[in-house]
């Protein structure tokens, strides 16, 4: 072993492995910009986004609101609205893009390194070993 | 073999790396890849196999 390190945060780094881990949730239709107007949104509270999935593309889910991602210096971050958190998409909404993240982040380093990828689900966790 | 061990622990979104079979500082080059997309880390540790030197085989030769 030569190094260990722990990742938690809610912002994700990487634009193009967040757009690959939304894809892999079956978020395909995803608009890019810079600060877009989100839609749903109360106008007092008007929110913008670097990249958002419109409500209107989520036919399962019924949404009251765009979902955004906002850039920031640490990366970006969810903005989604409190109502679709609690009664549409689930509260762990977030956790669920960020496992989808960590695995696309697996997968962006096993190609990086020339690697192969092998992944295992034990209970509620995911192994993945990427030998190079 | 080298290997990147990733542990993503899916109720809580946490997930662990370890970067295992390189010695020295060669395998910062991976951790700071793994840092631009994964952010800054909550645990940055270097473990046992980090401190080992990579053996060096000198030549010990006359002055002829």
């Amino acid at each position: 072993m030569s190094k260990y390190m722990t990742f938690e945060s809610q912002s994700f780094a990487n634009g193009k492995l967040l757009l690959e881990a939304l894809s892999e949730m079956g978020f395909t239709a995803v608009t890019e910009g810079k600060e877009l107007p989100l839609d749903g949104w109360d106008k007092r509270n008007a929110r913008t986004a670097d990249i958002i999935i419109r409500r209107k593309d989520v036919r399962n889910h019924h949404l009251l609101a765009d979902i955004g991602f906002q850039k920031t210096s640490s990366g970006y971050v969810a903005v989604v609205d409190d109502m679709d958190l609690d009664y549409r998409l689930g509260k762990d909404f977030v956790v669920r893009i960020q496992n989808s993240y960590h695995e696309a982040v697996a997968r962006k380093m096993a190609k990086k390194l020339g690697g192969t990828l092998v992944k295992e689900r034990i209970g509620k966790t995911v192994k993945i070993r990427v030998k190079f | 073999m080298p290997e990147i061990e990733f542990t993503i622990y899916t109720e809580t979104g946490k997930c662990e790396t370890q970067i295992n079979g390189i010695q020295g500082p060669a395998c910062e080059k991976t951790a700071r890849q793994l840092k631009e997309v994964l952010g800054a880390p909550m645990t940055d540790r270097k473990t046992a196999e980090y401190q080992v030197k990579p053996a060096v085989q000198r030549r010990v030769g006359s002055n002829e």
